[in-house]
């Protein structure tokens, strides 16, 4: 029976709004170098506000930790841009070796771009604890590197129908390498799963695209006849890249993000404990993902920090176990190899990512 | 002495473990529930993690245990009681500025020296092909003038003022635009408009917007300007984490830039004018006039206030003509 509340959103602590107010401002005054602070004073108000079997959790991480992974970050990317730029302007435009060049350069930085990911989550897990006790991503970063090109060559032949496995292989990797101190999760998911909201997700998009092209086709050339001749030709192409858009960010997704996060949860485990996420209906992420979009947009980006207290919030609120384990046994580890996410805020993968 | 119940997390496992907690004169006094004393925390260094209404969550100077406090009054004088001590490190907010600031005045005052030093280093052939990129950015859709006699009239100013910049003969263009402006590129070459050779009111005029670019290539103006807004722009990608309001920052540090090299361009006008015995009074009534020109709007964007540059410029008869009448009605037409 999976009827226990392993994790709890404290909604007597308000003030999150206020906190986010007064982080935006700061950046604003500062032209944005508060928000390494703003960044660190918000996950501490985040995660002082869950708890996990009855303990708060905590974040250690700080401005000034943020703000030294940045400057490390551009003594990584600093000397590559100048040699790049630099052998750039040495070939002349065209040929085979600067196109060359680019293709290595592009691949490159989606390596580095991976390895920036796999640094901030190892930086985030380190520096979030609960009754003292860090999170780890064990593993090195090389081996999430390496699974991160299979997974991109594999989707790149496949065009994009292996997306189920690949997020299966990448959501494998990262859960069986979290732990809790010496206590290591597990996961044990395949992709079968993820393939009908996957199918569901391409058919709805796929609808609304052609529907798109359909209505907005037709409106178009209906305005050219009336108008100019000439115009019907703008019917097509400017509408094809909008409804490639639609297939590829469109809100069909909602259902594959609605399957993939009960998915989640239901085959992960710690200390033999399995939980569920049997609240995150597609009705309920349609409303969660709504009202984020909704704040990023009519903030312009300001107060994207509430959207991660709202996600945080959502699984407090639907996350079930069916036990709450006895985790005393559980011990510290070192704090483990320095990482941090300066690499992650100078590439940006994820422009919204706390 | 204040106390009452507290869960203590040792860090080292992750055991609840149900203490008494008492707040000593300068020291948290930790008690397991059979009164043996398990840890004295000094209230110097103690760190406050986190306070809710009627607990809060404290740890020690250093290491990773915690402990929790939910009795209201206990944590209340606990919270009183570290408040109360001197703190090692200042505010965070302090701090914060602090580091921003030491950050921001080192590029400020570093930067455009690290970037003078890196444009002395770029090689020719870089900077000049950075150069054309520049002018074909600047050119657009426009076209050159093909004019050959002021093409040749040009070439023939150009050749005088660069003896007298002492800098190699740049490649002076002229492109068929009624906006009023002058560009000199990475590289040293300098790009002229119709707009300004119709705005100027006769050779002198020519010859000092001319000098004011040549200045630009005595000074190497193009390949440094590119090497401190690339500085700045680095800058405001650590300084703030990759954000658009730093960018935004780094722009308006552009243009202050931007001025300042301007101004030395002005100064060197001046002395290369003299050098090849022309008057300075051509390049004064040019920036005079410019102001009232809507179409300088992008000359302006990038420049100092007109007045005080006119000032700037000393007043200088000329000691001999800049060019034949024939040369000049040339230049008129070559667009």
């Amino acid at each position: 029976m999976m009827d226990e509340r392993p994790l709890r959103w404290d909604a007597s602590r308000d003030g999150l709004v206020g906190l986010a107010l007064g982080n935006a401002l700061l950046s604003l005054l500062t032209l944005g170098t508060y928000r390494f602070w703003g960044s660190a004073r918000m996950r501490r108000a985040i995660w002082s506000r869950l708890s996990l079997f009855g303990d708060r959790l905590e974040y250690t991480g700080t401005g000034a930790e943020l703000f030294r992974g940045v400057l490390r970050g551009m003594l990584v990317l600093l000397p590559l841009a100048l040699v790049l730029m630099l052998v750039e302007l040495a070939l002349s435009e065209g040929n085979a070796a600067t196109v060359m060049l680019e293709i290595v350069a592009g691949f490159g930085l989606f390596l580095l771009t991976m390895y920036a990911v796999f640094a901030a989550r190892r930086y985030l897990a380190g520096r979030s604890t609960w009754r003292g006790i860090r999170f780890t991503l064990a593993g090195a970063g090389r081996s999430y590197v390496w699974l991160r090109v299979r997974l991109a060559l594999l989707l790149l032949v496949t065009c994009g129908l292996a997306y189920p496995w690949t997020v299966a292989a990448e959501t494998r990797w990262t859960i069986n390498h979290l732990c809790l101190g010496t206590e290591p999760c597990r996961f044990d998911g395949g992709a079968r799963d993820l393939v009908p909201p996957f199918l569901w997700a391409l058919t709805v998009n796929g609808a609304l695209a052609v529907l798109t092209l359909g209505v907005a086709g037709t409106w178009l050339t209906g305005l050219a006849l009336a108008q100019a001749p000439d115009l019907s030709q703008m019917a097509g192409p400017p509408l094809l890249p909008f409804a490639l858009l639609l297939m590829a960010f469109g809100p069909g997704w909602l259902i594959f993000e609605a399957a993939f996060l009960r998915w989640r949860a239901a085959h992960t485990s710690l200390a033999g404990v399995r939980f569920a996420l049997p609240g995150a209906s597609f009705s309920r992420v349609v409303r969660l993902a709504a009202g984020n979009l909704l704040i990023i947009v009519a903030s312009a980006t300001l107060l994207a920090p509430l959207a991660l207290a709202r996600r945080a919030r959502f699984h407090a609120e639907h996350l079930r176990c069916d036990r709450l384990p006895d985790l005393s046994a559980v011990g510290q580890v070192a704090a483990g190899a320095a990482t941090d996410q300066g690499l992650r805020d100078l590439l940006n993968p994820d422009p919204f990512a706390a | 002495m204040t106390e009452g119940p507290a869960i203590l997390f040792d860090g080292m496992h992750a055991a609840r473990r149900s203490v008494r907690a008492s707040l000593l004169p300068a020291a948290l006094g930790i008690h397991d529930e059979d009164g043996r004393e398990l840890a004295q925390w000094p209230l110097v260094g103690l760190r406050i993690i986190d306070r809710a209404a009627g607990s809060i969550r404290l740890a020690p100077s250093a290491g990773d245990a915690r402990l929790d406090v939910s009795d209201p009054l206990l944590a209340a004088a606990l919270g009183d009681a570290v408040a109360a001590m001197p703190q090692g490190h200042g505010r965070w907010w302090f701090r914060a500025a602090g580091l921003a600031a030491m950050v921001l005045a080192g590029f400020w005052f570093a930067g455009p020296l690290l970037a003078d030093a890196l444009a002395r280093v770029v090689p020719a052939s870089v900077a000049a092909k950075l150069g054309d990129a520049a002018v074909a950015e600047l050119v657009g859709e426009d076209k050159f003038c093909t004019g050959l006699a002021g093409q040749a009239a040009i070439d023939r100013l150009a050749v005088t003022l660069a003896a007298a910049a002492s800098v190699p003969t740049p490649r002076v263009q002229v492109i068929d635009s009624k906006v009023i402006n002058a560009f000199a590129a990475p590289g040293g070459q300098v790009i002229l408009t119709r707009g300004v050779i119709a705005a100027v009111e006769g050779p002198e005029g020519l010859a000092g917007v001319m000098a004011h670019e040549f200045g630009h290539v005595h000074e190497d103006h193009g390949m440094r300007g590119v090497a401190r807004a690339a500085g700045l722009h680095l800058l405001a990608m650590v300084a703030t984490g990759n954000s658009k309001l730093g960018s935004a920052g780094a722009g308006v540090l552009s243009i202050a830039n931007t001025r300042a090299f301007e101004r030395a361009a002005d100064a060197e006008a001046a002395r290369i004018l003299g050098n090849a015995g022309f008057g300075t009074g051509g390049l004064r009534d040019f920036l005079a006039g410019v102001d009232k020109q809507p179409s300088a709007r992008g000359f302006l964007n990038t420049h100092p206030e007109s007045s005080e540059r006119v000032k700037a410029i000393p007043l200088r008869p000329g000691t001999k003509p800049v060019m034949p009448e024939a040369d000049w009605t040339a230049l008129r037409q070559m667009c």
